[in-house]
């Protein structure tokens, strides 16, 4: 081996490296930045599941979130529902589960198991789930029904909003995206606000009823 | 004509001395008797290892999810510390055959180091995944490069290849703010890396080295498909390491070119060209354009034959 044509490589090689760590810096565009969610600035509570498997509520209008309840040992939370008897969560291990929560306390009001069970498998999406596209490079919008932009976003192109929910009134959209981060903004010009930075995007959070 | 005459002939015309001679004709005879073990029963001993590995694995993986966190991270130890030791016996044998097997052995062991980091990251000290995966290559790909320094040869090269590969790719995965082409430079990026140091002597065997650069050159338009300019630099990649087949005598990388030129061409014409030039006309002039290169190519060895 030529020392001379080896110590060339290496500079080559440290030159070529040095290079595309320069481009690819240059190439970095930021995540989008949301405010935290001050008290009172948005009124209504949302329900998700967190990285470790447990159930969160986060009361918009406190400005507050808490953990309801956390399923370690029943497999991964494959479906979430907020109705009028409560919190629904269902869990698949050998078979589904189903078990309904106090929205207050996380205390078990019901729970169902076997064919009286939500089967997550035939569950569909949530019927108030918004479209999002990516209608040019580095702008993410998500849109109404009616095709009405409700948010424009510049994010790279990695980024991604997994779930997009609007509330039941329609005040208030919450969305989940790609770097684990749950939001919520007024439709139209209001800038999201963080509600949490460890969501899961599946199940989708949900709004109260 | 045998060897020894082959031999006298070269020492007649001045090509090699008698000493040179004589310790070719020592080597190479010495070489033939040692070997006692056909290369069709060392293929059969390799399939019956693997398949006993295949085996052991499956009934592994029946208790593997009842095992404590300390007992998955105890075995995969005991596993990963096996096979290392067993490769060090191998490449002690005077058998080639068994000296090769030491490859295989020490191939398994850098699985093996994958598994034990990923186990003690994951389950014993609760690292996010993503982090996970980026240490578990960075780990595996230092077991791998160690490795490969103790004995250089086609499997602990590509095993040093694919964990390094695959360590670029969990850095740059977990970053959400890099596009997609980040991914796409960093293979074409590190696998020139890996030809200027396989051109420099640094790594061997040379001829998988030069695979594996050229491989991850070709990737370079991979992530963004069709995305102009993309195509366009893979076909240069194929074109460039077609000239360096030349330059270098490697048919590898003349390969690895017309292998790059055979995927890029097409994917060029139809970004240019859309529907309005049909598949047929495309595949023409991906045929055109490789067979011009291939006689340019022989024209150029013929040029540059000593």
């Amino acid at each position: 081996m030529s020392r001379r044509r080896l110590l060339g490589a290496i500079v080559a090689s440290v030159v070529v490296i040095a290079a595309v760590v320069v481009i690819i810096a240059l190439s970095v565009i930021p995540l989008p930045e949301f405010a935290t969610l001050p008290a009172g600035e948005l009124d209504g509570s949302m329900s998700f599941v967190d990285e470790e498997n447990c159930v969160q509520i986060a009361d918009l209008s406190a400005g507050s979130v808490t953990k309801l309840s956390c399923e370690p040992d029943q497999g991964a939370i494959d479906h979430l529902a907020w109705t009028d008897s409560g919190v629904e969560i269902t869990t698949y291990f050998n078979q589904p589960i189903t078990k309904v929560l106090d929205p207050a306390t996380g205390e078990i009001l019901e729970t169902r198991t076997g064919d009286e069970a939500t089967d997550p498998s035939e569950a569909e999406r949530p019927a108030d789930e918004l479209f999002v596209n990516r209608p040019a490079e580095g702008v993410i919008v998500i849109y109404d029904d009616d095709d009405n932009d409700l948010l424009h976003l510049e994010a790279p192109e990695r980024y991604w909003i997994e779930t997009a929910i609007q509330s039941a009134d329609g005040r208030l959209v919450g969305f989940a995206d790609s770097t684990g981060r749950l939001a919520v903004f007024e439709p139209r010009g209001a800038r999201p606000y963080l509600v949490a930075d460890d969501v899961r995007s599946w199940p989708p959070p949900v709004w109260e009823p | 004509m045998g060897m020894t005459e082959d031999l006298e002939r070269w020492v007649a015309a001045g090509l090699i001395d008698p000493d040179h001679a004589r310790a070719i004709e020592a080597f190479e005879t010495g070489r033939g008797r040692s070997s006692q073990v056909g290369r069709g029963m060392e293929a059969v001993a390799y399939l019956g290892a693997s398949l006993v590995l295949v085996a052991l694995a499956i009934l592994a993986m029946e208790f593997w999810d009842r095992l404590e966190p300390w007992g998955q991270f105890g075995l995969s130890v005991i596993v990963t510390a096996v096979l290392f030791v067993v490769g060090l016996i191998l490449g002690r044998s005077d058998e080639p055959a068994v000296s090769r097997a030491q490859t295989f052995a020490w191939f398994l062991t850098v699985a093996g180091i994958g598994l034990t980091a990923q186990v003690a990251l994951r389950q014993l000290l609760d690292v996010d995944e993503q982090d996970a995966w980026v240490y578990v290559f960075l780990v595996s790909m230092l077991g791998a490069i160690w490795l490969w320094w103790s004995r250089s040869s086609v499997l602990q090269m590509v095993a040093m290849g694919v964990t390094t590969w695959a360590t670029v790719i969990s850095l740059i995965s977990r970053t959400e703010t890099l596009p997609d082409w980040a991914l796409g430079l960093s293979f074409a990026g590190l696998g020139l890396v890996w030809l200027l140091l396989t051109w420099a002597g640094a790594f061997t065997p040379v001829r998988t080295s030069y695979a594996l650069g050229g491989i991850g050159m070709l990737m370079i338009a991979i992530p963004e498909g069709n995305q102009m300019p993309w195509p366009l630099l893979g076909l240069l990649v194929g074109l460039g390491l077609m000239a360096a087949s030349v330059r270098l005598h490697q048919n590898v990388l003349l390969a690895l070119g017309v292998a790059g030129l055979f995927i890029y061409i097409p994917m060029t014409i139809f970004e240019w060209f859309g529907e309005s030039l049909g598949v047929p006309v495309a595949l023409l002039i991906t045929g055109l354009v490789l067979l011009g290169v291939v006689v340019a190519i022989i024209r150029l060895r013929k040029d540059t034959q000593p």
